[in-house]
C-alpha cells in the first residue's frame, strides 16, 4: 500500500499500523526542518516524535487533496515555534560559533564547524519566506511542485523566492566566510 | 545585463530541472554571457553550502516510539471513546481514587470489635446532659441523651443509699405514663401513677430509668423523706 490516501484512509478506518509508512515516509524531511530550527539535535527528535503523534490525533482534520507532507508541515513549523519561544534557554548562534572557535582541535574540523554555524546564521537571517523555501527545498529536499503545494504559493513564486533567498546567502556567507578563509 | 528568463533557465540548472532545450539555451547563454557564468558559479556554491549543511544533521528513526505512542492513545480512546473522553477519564479517575480510598479505610479504621469502651463512645454514648451526686445523702444521678431513629432517648441511672422517690411530671400529658419507664429492675412503678406524677421509689439499690421524647417543660424531681435534693428540666 503505497498510495497516500489510501493508507490515510486505512488508518483512519482503524488501521493504526499504517501509520507507520507515513512516520518512515516523512520522519526525516520533518526532523531536518525542525533541527535547522531548534538547533539541538535531541530536542528536535523529541518534538519529530510529538508532531508525528500529534498529528495522529487531528488526522481525521486532514483534507486529503492535498499533500501529507504539506499538511504535517505546518504542525512542525508551529511546534518548533512554540517550543522556540517557550525555551529561554536556547543559545544563540553567535554563541555556538564563538564556543567553536574556542574549542581545540585540528585547523581542518575547526573550519568546517565554522562554516557549519555560518551557515546555519545565514539562513537564521533570513526573512521568514525565504528562510522556508530553503528549509523545505535542501533540509525537507522538496522539489519546486511540492513547495508550492505545502506553501500554497505558485511554483513560480517559489522559484523567484528561492532564487533571492540564495542571492541574500551568497552575499552574508562571501562576508562572513572572508573572516575565515 | 541578466533578463528573468536567464536567471530562471541558470537556476533551472542548479537545481538539474532543464529539459534538453534549456540545456542547450545554458550552454549558449553562459557561453557568451560571463555574468551568467558567474552567476551559475555563485549559485552552485551556495547550493553546495546549503547541502553539506543540511547532509550534516544525521537521519534518525522515531517510527517505534511514535507507533508505541499512538498505540498507548489508542488504548485509552477505546476505553474512553468520543469527544467527551477527558470528561470520562476524569470520571474514572475520580471513581479509582474513591475506590482506593475504601479499601484503604478498610485497613486504615479498625473494626468495632478491636476498639475498647472509651473509644466506642464516639458511635454508641449519648450525651451526658446532667449528673448529679451528693455523697452525704448516698445519692448519685446521671442522665444521657441518645437520638436514635427519630427518637430522642434519655437514660437515668440512680443510686441511693436511702430511700428516694423519683417523680416524672409530663409538660404536656399528665396522664400519659408512657414517657417515663424504668428498666431495671422491673417496670412497676411502686407508688404509681399520683396525681400528675409518675412515681417511683428507689432505696439502697442501683435503678435504670428511660424516658422517650419527653414532652417539652416536664420534668424529674428527686426527693429523700420529702425533701426535693435534685431536678431535671426537659
Amino acid at each position: 500500500m503505497k498510495d497516500e490516501k489510501t493508507i490515510i484512509k486505512a488508518i483512519i478506518a482503524g488501521k493504526t499500523a499504517y501509520y507507520g509508512v507515513l512516520v518512515e515516509r516523512y520522519q526525516n524531511q520533518v526532523f531536518r526542518v525542525i533541527c535547522n530550527m531548534v538547533n539541538n539535535y535531541e530536542d528536535a527528535v523529541e518534538l519529530t516524535q510529538d508532531v508525528f503523534v500529534k498529528a495522529y490525533e487531528s488526522l481525521h482534520q486532514y483534507n486529503p487533496e492535498f499533500k501529507f507532507f504539506s499538511w504535517i508541515y505546518r504542525i512542525a513549523i508551529n511546534r518548533a515555534l512554540l517550543f522556540i519561544r517557550n525555551k529561554k534557554t536556547y543559545v544563540p548562534l553567535e554563541k555556538i560559533a564563538f564556543q567553536k572557535e574556542t574549542s581545540p582541535g585540528p585547523d581542518k574540523e575547526y573550519d568546517l564547524k565554522t562554516r557549519d554555524a555560518m551557515v546555519e546564521k545565514a539562513i537564521e537571517s533570513l526573512k521568514e519566506m525565504y528562510k522556508t523555501v530553503v528549509l523545505l527545498k535542501y533540509y525537507a529536499g522538496l522539489s519546486y511542485e511540492e513547495i508550492a503545494e505545502t506553501l500554497e504559493i505558485p511554483e513560480k513564486t517559489v522559484k523567484s523566492r528561492l532564487f533571492d533567498a540564495r542571492m541574500l546567502l551568497k552575499d552574508k556567507l562571501s562576508k562572513n566566510l572572508q573572516y575565515v578563509d | 545585463m541578466l533578463t528573468d528568463n536567464d536567471i530562471l533557465i541558470i537556476q533551472g540548472k542548479v537545481d538539474d530541472t532543464l529539459t534538453e532545450k534549456e540545456e542547450a539555451v545554458f550552454h549558449a547563454l553562459t557561453g557568451s554571457n560571463p555574468d551568467a557564468a558567474a552567476l551559475y558559479e555563485e549559485l552552485l556554491c551556495v547550493q553546495q553550502k546549503l547541502r553539506d549543511d543540511a547532509a550534516r544533521i544525521p537521519a534518525m528513526d522515531v517510527t517505534g516510539s511514535v507507533m508505541s505512542a499512538i498505540r498507548h492513545k489508542a488504548g485509552v480512546s477505546a476505553v474512553f471513546p468520543g469527544v467527551l473522553k477527558k470528561y470520562y477519564a476524569f470520571a474514572a479517575l475520580f471513581v479509582l481514587v474513591f475506590a482506593l480510598g475504601v479499601l484503604a479505610a478498610n485497613y486504615l479504621i479498625p473494626p468495632l470489635g478491636s476498639l475498647n469502651n472509651e473509644e466506642l463512645t464516639g458511635t454508641m454514648a449519648g450525651k451526658h446532659t446532667d449528673a448529679f451526686k451528693d455523697q452525704e445523702a448516698g445519692v448519685e444521678i446521671d442522665l444521657e441523651a441518645y437520638r436514635k431513629e427519630g427518637l430522642l432517648i434519655y437514660t437515668l441511672f440512680v443510686k441511693s443509699r436511702d430511700s428516694l422517690h423519683v417523680e416524672f411530671v409530663s409538660g404536656r400529658d399528665h396522664s400519659e405514663s408512657l414517657y417515663f419507664k424504668r428498666i431495671w429492675p422491673g417496670n412497676e412503678p411502686e407508688t404509681g401513677l399520683i396525681q400528675d406524677r409518675q412515681v417511683y421509689a428507689v432505696c439502697g439499690e442501683n435503678a435504670i430509668f428511660t424516658i422517650t421524647n419527653p414532652p417539652g417543660n416536664s420534668e424529674l424531681f428527686f426527693l429523700s423523706n420529702g425533701k426535693r435534693v435534685h431536678k431535671i428540666k426537659f
